[in-house]
């Protein structure tokens, strides 16, 4: 049985079919990348698995249990949950207590309890630095460290992250990609969202391309790169060739 | 650690203040500061900390009022039951009224919470017209017996309103004040973090209806002569707001400074000078919105920050 299993997702607004019969499966373990130009529908399916939109049909199932209809707070306590685009930290709150409050409620554990874990958190992501600076502070860099931290803190096995590599320069990009590596070693599953193809060559599995809202391609990172539809699409270059 | 010991102190100080036998006007103007901090105190722990800002906190002042005087000369209770009860009702009502108004956000809250403050003061005022019986008095009021001196509203308001600010003080710092504070921050992520944002809404907003329905059936007892038109005055959940934000909004000893200094001044400049106070008060307001958003608390914090 596959961990997620997207089945025929719809979400309209209003005219738009932002989804339309958006359907996959993720195992276990796995690191898959979604791409697609802007406006496909990526963040909206991201939306709509952590229960921040209500589909208009179709069914996420995880382990097994639809999750559907479920509130946000339900879903990530199943063990979904995502990193946003934009950037939304608790602002006035340090970055420790950002991570805390993740461990506490997503995990439902004391505040006492939530400290050791929070620390190692930071430590692993490397934020550890400006654990007590409130997280306007910080630079965007950590800002989306801190996003991720969250997510590690809620304990969730499904991170979806989308765009979190957005906006780094070189070397924090590399440092990106080893978390994401690490974070597979530790048994986190990954869906990723993300324009910089290097990141998503670097790390992917497997790829699924969107494009006005319908899969339009899937599959190992370099048959999908030298898709004709997805060049066409997306690409707009030959950027590999199998 | 120290600034909680100071608070404790006060408090301590507070409660000898009636061995020096002083006159009743400084017994009825601590119980009016007193009940000023505990419903800033209480109007700051829904609005303060999770940023919904409530325009209707009246409303369960009133009902307090209303349910306590019922409660005494209809059903005949004593006053600490009748208290309790109102505390409860209030907080029954709240729950009811937050369940649909805290999905909206910003500014339309802030209209729903008015227009249901405004609807129950007419209810009161003109439901016994309508239907043809006594309950509410309508515009007349109700008259409670009197029965206790200055001192005994001068504790039971002291210590409901020590409580009240503890109360604020353990929600601070514990899991259920940064559930507040994270939804103040960034819903969407609260939601995502696991924090089941509209249950914590409602039950912070149910704890300050108690609060300050408790609040509203000690004053009518205090006052023994109630009226919806004065329980019910918008006035009173715009006092609550600016004391709130002239000592610091979301903080816990903000709220208690605000109450204290604008009190004094309603005390001596609004008696003799009321639009002077009134302009006064506008000012401050003006002043705090634009130059100290964080009030008179965090003037204090980030001069400390600075050195």
């Amino acid at each position: 049985m596959s961990l997620l299993a997207v089945r025929d997702l719809k979400k309209n607004f209003g005219a738009l079919k932002a989804l339309n019969n958006v359907s996959f499966d993720l195992e276990e373990g796995e690191i898959v990348g979604i791409i697609g130009p802007n406006g496909a529908g990526k963040t909206t399916l991201f939306n709509v698995i952590v229960g921040i939109y209500r589909p208009d049909g179709g069914d996420v199932v995880f382990k097994g249990k639809s999750v559907r209809n479920l509130p946000p707070h339900r879903i990530c306590r199943t063990g979904i949950t995502k990193t946003s685009q934009v950037v939304h930290p608790f602002l006035t709150l340090t970055v420790k207590e950002n991570v805390l409050i993740a461990l506490m409620f997503g995990r439902n554990l004391t505040k006492k309890a939530s400290e050791s874990k929070a620390e190692e958190i930071m430590e692993f992501l490397n934020i550890a630095d400006v654990k007590d600076m409130r997280s306007t502070q910080v630079s965007l860099a950590k800002r989306r460290r801190l996003e991720l931290a969250r997510a590690l803190g809620t304990g969730a096995d499904l991170i979806l992250m989308d765009e979190n590599l957005a906006g780094l320069n070189p070397r924090e990009l590399e440092e990106g990609m080893e978390i994401i590596r690490e974070l597979k070693k530790r048994g986190k599953t990954l869906i990723i969202v993300e324009h910089i193809m290097q990141a998503i060559m670097g790390v992917c599995e497997r790829l699924i391309v969107l494009s006005y809202g319908e899969k339009i391609g899937e599959g190992l990172p370099v048959e999908v790169c030298s898709d004709d539809r997805v060049i066409q699409a997306y690409l707009g270059e030959k950027i590999c060739s199998v | 650690m120290r600034k909680q010991i100071v608070w404790i102190a006060v408090f301590l100080a507070l409660l000898l203040v009636p061995a020096l036998k002083l006159e009743g006007y400084y017994y009825r103007t601590l119980s009016m500061i007193f009940l000023w901090i505990g419903l800033a105190s209480a109007w700051n722990l829904t609005s303060g900390f999770t940023g919904y800002i409530d325009f209707g906190a009246v409303a369960y002042f009133g009902i307090g009022n209303y349910a306590t005087a019922l409660l005494m000369t209809k059903a005949g209770l004593p006053f600490f039951p009748a208290v309790v009860i109102s505390g409860l009702l209030s907080g029954a009502i709240a729950i009811f009224i937050g369940k649909h108004t805290m999905k909206l956000r910003g500014a339309y809250f802030g209209i729903a919470t008015l227009a249901f403050a405004e609807a129950v003061s007419q209810i009161v005022l003109e439901f016994d017209r309508t239907f043809h019986i006594t309950l509410f008095e309508g515009s007349h009021g109700i008259t409670l017996p009197i029965a206790h001196d200055e001192t005994f509203f001068y504790y039971t308001f002291l210590v409901v309103v020590g409580l009240i600010v503890f109360v604020v003080f353990l929600t601070d710092r514990n899991k259920f004040g940064y559930a507040l504070k994270a939804i103040k921050e960034a819903e969407n992520s609260a939601e995502l973090a696991g924090i089941n944002t509209q249950r914590s809404k409602v039950s912070v907003y149910a704890v300050t209806g108690v609060m300050i329905g408790v609040l509203g059936g000690i004053n009518a007892y205090w006052l023994t002569y109630i009226s919806p038109l004065d329980v019910f005055s918008v006035t009173h959940t715009i006092h609550m707001i600016i004391m709130a934000l002239f000592g610091g909004i979301g903080t816990v000893f903000g709220p208690v400074i605000g109450a204290v200094v604008l009190s004094i001044a309603n005390e001596t400049i609004g008696a003799s000078l009321l639009y002077t106070y009134l302009l006064m008060l506008g000012v401050i307001l003006l002043v705090v919105v634009i130059f100290v958003p964080s009030g008179f608390i965090g003037l204090l914090s980030f001069r400390r920050f600075r050195k």
